[in-house]
């Protein structure tokens, strides 16, 4: 008995000594991490800011990079359902106006069954629909334009152990257009 | 005086173990599993239990049932069990089973931690045994496993059994622990190995069972 207690415990210990920093991060109830970064290693020399703020769960939630002049060069923000799955991704200038949204819906197996894209109007550029076998394999990846026609459609097929095994796109007159094999070796 | 303690000792130890039965058991079964879609499957399983050391087919089992995965960490199970099970007359009595399960599990990186909360009715055989009533029991499992890789899963597991309408036994009245291995050939099939130690208790007599099982998995 002591020795599987002792195994048991060892496993545990092994396991939180690998944890990423997202656990850390969420263990720690960290709201935000500013860093500054000041790079002399190359001849032209680079300094930037990023920030970085944080949900409960250690999921990025919007994230700001700043150049040596302290204007924004990237900022994001990003939404996150209980399972962790990004559930709104925005895409914002240097004065906070979209250009780009992109929304998620997941079904309750955490498969990504809808993606909505938005432009810097707010109006829809393209949606995505995915399909999922009995397995909850990704079978299919539909896309159409913001008037709901068809634009491409990849098609996955996977071997016995569950790895993708090809994927085939189709244009919108079901002409394929790419095509990727996988082969395995076990 | 020395003598007759150690002579009443032996004939108390001889006697606790003429009561308890311990035995060593192996169990074979097969299980295949019907995906109708992402939240139902039909069950099949067939199971024999080989008892009094290996000699003698004890209990032969067949269940069917339907399978509902609620959310990614809750399904529910509802199952009918025919049992074959061989009585000290070398006869074997049929006997009944409806269950329900209710499964959870999470995962946590390499861990999986689950429960299942089991309620079943057993009836009897009313030809062979004359009318009893049907018995009702609560089995709660718990189990961990770890998935070493897309292969190796070594798992453990916990098992108590309550019954709810027993005229007698009130409480726990057996425990049953597992320690064991799954292998994944494919997506499709699995083996587990798995070696557990069966405890009666609270009742007499409190036999022991030492069960060595192998279980099948078909997925379609």
């Amino acid at each position: 008995m002591k020795t599987y207690l002792f195994i048991f415990c060892l496993f545990l210990l092994l396991n939180s000594s690998f944890a990423q920093s997202k656990n850390q991060i969420a263990e720690r109830n960290i709201k935000s991490i500013t860093q500054h970064i000041l790079d002399e290693r190359k001849e032209n020399k680079s300094e930037k800011t990023t920030f970085a703020r944080y949900d409960k769960q250690g999921n990025d939630i919007e994230l700001i990079d700043y150049n040596e002049d302290s204007t924004i060069s990237k900022w994001e923000k990003h939404t996150y359902n209980k399972n962790d799955d990004e559930t709104f991704f925005q895409d914002l200038d240097k004065k906070g106006k979209q250009k780009k949204k992109v929304v998620s819906v997941f079904d309750a197996f955490g498969n990504k069954t809808e993606e909505l894209t938005y432009n810097a109007e707010d109006s829809l550029t393209e949606k995505s629909v995915f399909a999922y076998n009995n397995f909850n394999d990704k079978i299919s990846e539909t896309v159409y334009d913001k008037d709901g026609k068809l634009k491409t459609k990849a098609v996955y097929e996977y071997e016995s152990k569950g790895m993708i095994k090809s994927k085939i796109i189709y244009n919108a007159e079901n002409k394929i257009i790419y095509t990727r094999t996988y082969k395995y070796e076990y | 005086m020395k003598p007759l303690l150690l002579c009443l000792l032996c004939f108390f130890s001889f006697s606790v173990f003429a009561q308890n039965q311990i035995d060593f058991r192996g169990l074979l079964s097969i299980n295949v599993e019907k995906k109708v879609s992402k939240r139902v499957s039909f069950t099949a399983m067939a199971t024999a239990i080989a008892t009094y050391d290996f000699q003698e087919l004890g209990f032969a089992f067949i269940d069917a049932g339907v399978k509902c995965k609620l959310t990614k960490n809750f399904s529910t199970n509802f199952n009918y069990r025919f049992m074959l099970r061989r009585n000290f007359e070398n006869f074997y009595d049929n006997r009944q089973i409806i269950y329900g399960d209710i499964d959870f599990s999470k995962g946590y990186k390499r861990w999986s931690f689950g429960g299942t909360a089991r309620f079943q009715a057993l009836f009897y055989s009313h030809i062979f045994e004359g009318y009893k009533t049907p018995l009702v029991y609560n089995r709660t499992k718990v189990n961990v496993k770890y998935r070493v890789n897309y292969y190796w899963q070594p798992f453990t597991e916990f098992e108590f059994f309550v019954p709810l309408n027993h005229s007698v036994r009130k409480t726990v009245d057996q425990l049953r622990g597992s320690v064991g291995v799954a292998y994944t050939i494919n997506d499709k099939i699995k083996v587990e190995f798995y070696e557990q130690i069966q405890q009666q208790i609270n009742r007499a007599p409190h036999n022991t069972y030492f069960l060595t099982a192998i279980n099948w998995y078909f997925r379609f």
